[in-house]
């Protein structure tokens, strides 16, 4: 792993806060994307807004998967759709605004096609597992197969 | 394969999914993610005679990879935003 495992457990997250500080970064991204002129500095910083918010997603991923019955959380659950999809559309946006980004622009933003398509393919997942159908048997199969 | 060593390749993925996790945007952790859970999907398929998704495998056993979060004492993330 990359980390050395020295830091206190904490895997607990105020869910309405995140939500709130969520749906605050999508409209910065949003904001910044939809600039209609060649605007680098705006790429930039919706690319890294963008990323803060993937990484926030994740945090909210984990809380999720630690819920056995998922279906309790439908408040929760409803936002993380709603978030996750945006998140989606964003991510499409910014890679086609990358595309009129000077590459030198891009390499020092750290920015490339690889490192969005794995924050995309996070999201996917995502929402893979969170809201699409489920077969629950199948599941509770595989967990008696592996159950230490 | 014996259960001991699916329970190890089961171990195996809880690491880089973490590792995915934690930094989605490096492509050298998600490609060791992805060639895990092919891995473990190819092992699970094989044990259980069924064709699984990625996703029933995450969705399945991802109250133990937060419980081995939990156990190993990781941070949710680098830096939480919440």
């Amino acid at each position: 792993m990359s980390v050395t495992a020295s830091h206190t457990p904490d895997v607990t997250i105020r869910d309405r806060e995140c939500q709130l500080w969520a749906r605050q970064l999508i409209c910065d991204v949003k904001e910044y994307v939809e600039k209609e002129e060649k605007n680098e500095q705006a790429f930039v910083r919706a690319w890294f807004a963008w990323k803060e918010l993937v990484r926030g997603l994740n945090l909210m991923d984990l809380r999720l998967y630690r819920e056995d019955e998922v279906a309790k959380e439908e408040e929760i659950l409803k936002s993380h759709g709603t978030l996750v999809t945006m998140a989606i559309h964003l991510g499409i946006l910014i890679k086609n605004k990358s595309e009129s980004i000077e590459p030198r622009v891009l390499s020092l933003a750290s920015f490339t096609n690889a490192s969005l398509d794995g924050m995309m393919h996070s999201l996917e997942d995502s929402h893979a597992d969170f809201h699409s159908p489920r077969d629950s048997a199948l599941e509770e199969e595989l967990r008696s197969l592996l159950c230490a | 394969m014996s259960d001991e060593e699916a329970e190890r390749e089961l171990i195996l993925f809880f690491e880089v999914w973490y590792d995915h996790k934690r930094q989605p945007d490096d492509p050298a952790l998600y490609e060791a993610y992805n060639t895990q859970l092919i891995r473990l999907t190819d092992l699970l398929e094989a044990k259980i005679g069924k064709k699984l998704t990625f996703s029933n495998i995450r969705v399945a056993y991802g109250p133990r990879f937060h419980q081995w979060i939990v156990e190993n004492k990781l941070p949710a993330l680098p830096s939480e935003p919440c």
